[in-house]
């Protein structure tokens, strides 16, 4: 898929762990860990917000849409 | 993740279903015995009708118990808690599919045992099977729905 979730680089730069990050967004530690691992299909506003709130950053920061090698010819 | 939770109701059928088949399975052995006792024709009679009644009720025996075997299995899955799951799809195709082999034969069979219930077997187990394979494409699509959302965060 040509979204790619950047969750991990926004963590480290906020230096904030999986676990500390999931009891402030409120959602499981697997639930985040499928997130970050680019393993989800979608994602809900209300969890975009709560992440961009924990992280103090923008939705583009997390998101990122890279051309997929099938089509980038 | 559980969908549905475990119900008395959906437990019940269960052992009842596998009642079911020891009392399928006990009066399939017996039909050498019972027909004469019940249907009054005899083995070598003018017509054969013993030969007949013989033939056609083993086989809805062997299928009657391969069908509550499979049901037992369905029910398993959904007292499991998930029912969601393509083992569920898997049981109900082969149910749907035993039902049809059933339903053919006594179609065939209709020209040698002209009755009534033969007919009306027939028609039930066609009706029945093609419901079947239409509730195995229905939770087929179920479950894409449920990957759909379990994989939405």
């Amino acid at each position: 898929m040509g979204i790619r979730i950047n969750l991990n680089v926004m963590m480290a730069k906020r230096r904030i762990g999986l676990t500390e990050l999931s009891d402030k967004v409120g959602i499981s530690p697997a639930n985040l860990s499928i997130l970050k691992n680019n393993k989800a299909r979608a994602i809900r506003f209300s969890t975009l917000d709560a992440i961009c709130r924990a992280l103090d950053c923008q939705p583009g920061d997390l998101l990122e849409f890279v051309e997929d090698e099938a089509d980038g010819s | 993740m559980k969908a549905v939770k475990k119900d008395r109701l959906s437990i019940a059928i269960e052992y009842a279903l596998t009642i079911l088949m020891l009392i399928a399975f006990v009066l399939t052995v017996t039909l050498p015995w019972s027909i004469p006792a019940v249907t009054h024709h005899y083995p070598g009679e003018k017509g054969f009708w013993y030969e007949k009644y013989l033939v056609v009720l083993i086989v809805s025996g062997v299928m009657a118990m391969l069908i509550l075997w499979q049901a037992r299995a369905v029910l398993r899955i959904v007292n499991n808690g998930n029912p969601f799951v393509s083992e569920m799809v898997r049981r109900l195709r082969i149910i749907g599919v035993e039902c049809l082999i059933l339903s053919v034969f006594y179609f065939i069979s209709v020209f040698v045992v002209t009755r009534f219930f033969m007919v009306a077997v027939f028609v039930t187990f066609s009706v029945v099977g093609m419901i079947l394979f239409v509730f195995a494409r229905l939770f087929e699509q179920a479950i894409a729905f449920k990957e759909e959302n379990d994989m939405t965060i």
